[in-house]
């Protein structure tokens, strides 16, 4: 009976916030680690995707409030999660989860966070988080990391490590640790227009990017002198040249609730002078 | 950068001991899956990140016995990027063609999961194959999207005659 609404809650889109019936999976979790671990194993994972779902409506919110950190953390480990998941187990499609994840991709597209520190290391020891054996392939202790036993999730801890050195990437494994400098801070006015044009968590929406001529080279006339001021015709200078265009971003909304506006010029950069 | 590299060795001419054994000693019924020597100056053995589950991965579907050339300490290195690296594995010809079509669906699962494009992840591999006292070293780099061709070149340098010894 509880399963039928467990399942019936995950299959609900838009997301309904259930927080006692989450309540209830988790102690009904406790009770089948002891007694019955294939339901242990069960429960587990509908719950992560109860989670999960919940997360995905509280980032919406947290980007309407201008949480821009916190929601990037939250979208970092709910993408880890589902990532995760999807190597063990098969997420029935109604629960959106593979939506959810396709959207999270987007949203992190529109972050001003390019830029991140990654480690570089060796892992001189790693744990089993369920019976505390050194990780070692030749040698396994039957347990793997991204598995569930009994309702608990196996992870591996590291408990010795040599760290060489600290770089900063573009596209580092993890996504928490994002470069900041002292004297800027992050430019947030593309997400802030694509929250603006978004009405809830639900609305079906892309993005296309072009390169566009920046707006003093729009409208250059070939035998005309040319915008940069050189008193060359536009023709023998700048035209065809890589500067002369702009990164342009389209954002189209399936079914709009409300009007974006056109031609919207948003500052450039991922940065800008703390105020 | 999608790049096949190969070269030829002899066993008995690789310096390490516990490769040169893993290799001289491997067999039709075995995958073994061997360390880098030295790490950004670092000495001892490590393997790439996340081996343990290509190991699993490797021994649920060949069937085959998965060894580690060095098994005493297991240490993974960990790298900046998001390349897909990894263990350089040796298997004898006739292993090569489970193992070329495993590395495909690994690397083909892993990305997808993820929902990535595989035209940009990157993949960075080394295969040795035994044939008699040598082996055909393998290494390819380059994108997801072109292993499977990689491991179709590679099956068919590696059962090239000219390289029979």
């Amino acid at each position: 009976m509880m399963m039928d609404t467990i399942v019936n809650n995950l299959s609900e889109w838009p997301i309904r916030i259930d927080v006692e019936l989450l309540k209830s999976v988790q102690n009904n979790l406790v009770q089948a680690k002891i007694s019955n671990c294939t339901l242990a194993n069960e429960l587990w994972y509908l719950k992560q995707f109860m989670l999960i779902r919940m997360q995905y409506v509280k980032i919406f919110d947290m980007l309407k409030n201008k949480q821009y950190s916190e929601a990037w953390e939250s979208l970092a480990k709910i993408e880890n999660t589902i990532i995760m998941i999807k190597d063990t187990f098969e997420i029935p499609q109604i629960y959106h989860i593979d939506y959810i994840l396709e959207y999270i991709h987007k949203i992190q597209k529109f972050y001003p966070y390019k830029f991140f520190t990654s480690r570089e290391e060796i892992i001189k020891e790693m744990k089993c988080g369920i019976c505390g054996t050194v990780v070692n392939p030749a040698k396994s202790c039957g347990h793997e990391a991204g598995r569930v036993y009994c309702g608990v999730l196996c992870t591996y801890e590291i408990t010795k490590l040599d760290l060489i050195s600290l770089a900063i990437v573009e596209n580092p494994y993890d996504k928490y640790a994002v470069l900041k400098l002292s004297d800027k801070e992050h430019n947030y006015d593309l997400l802030d227009f694509l929250m603006n044009g978004l009405s809830d968590a639900y609305e079906e929406w892309d993005y296309m990017e072009k390169q566009v001529p920046k707006p003093e080279f729009k409208s250059a006339f070939m035998n005309k002198p040319c915008p940069c001021g050189s008193n060359k015709k536009y023709k023998h200078c700048c035209y065809g040249k890589e500067y002369t265009l702009m990164p342009h971003i389209e954002v189209i909304i399936k079914n709009p609730k409300k009007k974006l506006g056109d031609n919207i010029i948003i500052s450039n950069g991922l940065w800008k002078d703390k105020e | 950068m999608d790049e096949i590299k190969y070269v030829t060795n002899a066993i008995e001419q690789i310096e390490d001991n516990y490769v040169r054994e893993c290799i001289s000693g491997i067999t039709d019924n075995q995958i073994a899956l061997i360390p880098l020597i030295g790490f950004r100056g670092k000495e001892g053995y490590t393997y790439p990140e996340g081996t343990t589950d290509f190991f699993n991965y490797l021994k649920v579907q060949s069937s085959k016995d998965m060894k580690l050339a060095f098994d005493d300490y297991y240490n993974e290195n960990v790298m900046h990027n998001e390349w897909i690296r990894l263990a350089e594995i040796v298997v004898t010809c006739g292993v090569l063609p489970i193992v070329t079509g495993l590395i495909v669906s690994f690397i083909t699962d892993k990305v997808k999961r993820g929902k990535k494009d595989l035209q940009k992840v990157k993949v960075d591999l080394g295969i040795k194959v035994k044939k008699g006292s040598k082996t055909i070293d393998f290494s390819f780099e380059g994108d997801a999207s072109k292993l499977e061709e990689a491991m179709r070149i590679i099956m068919e340098i590696a059962n090239d005659d000219g390289h029979n010894s």
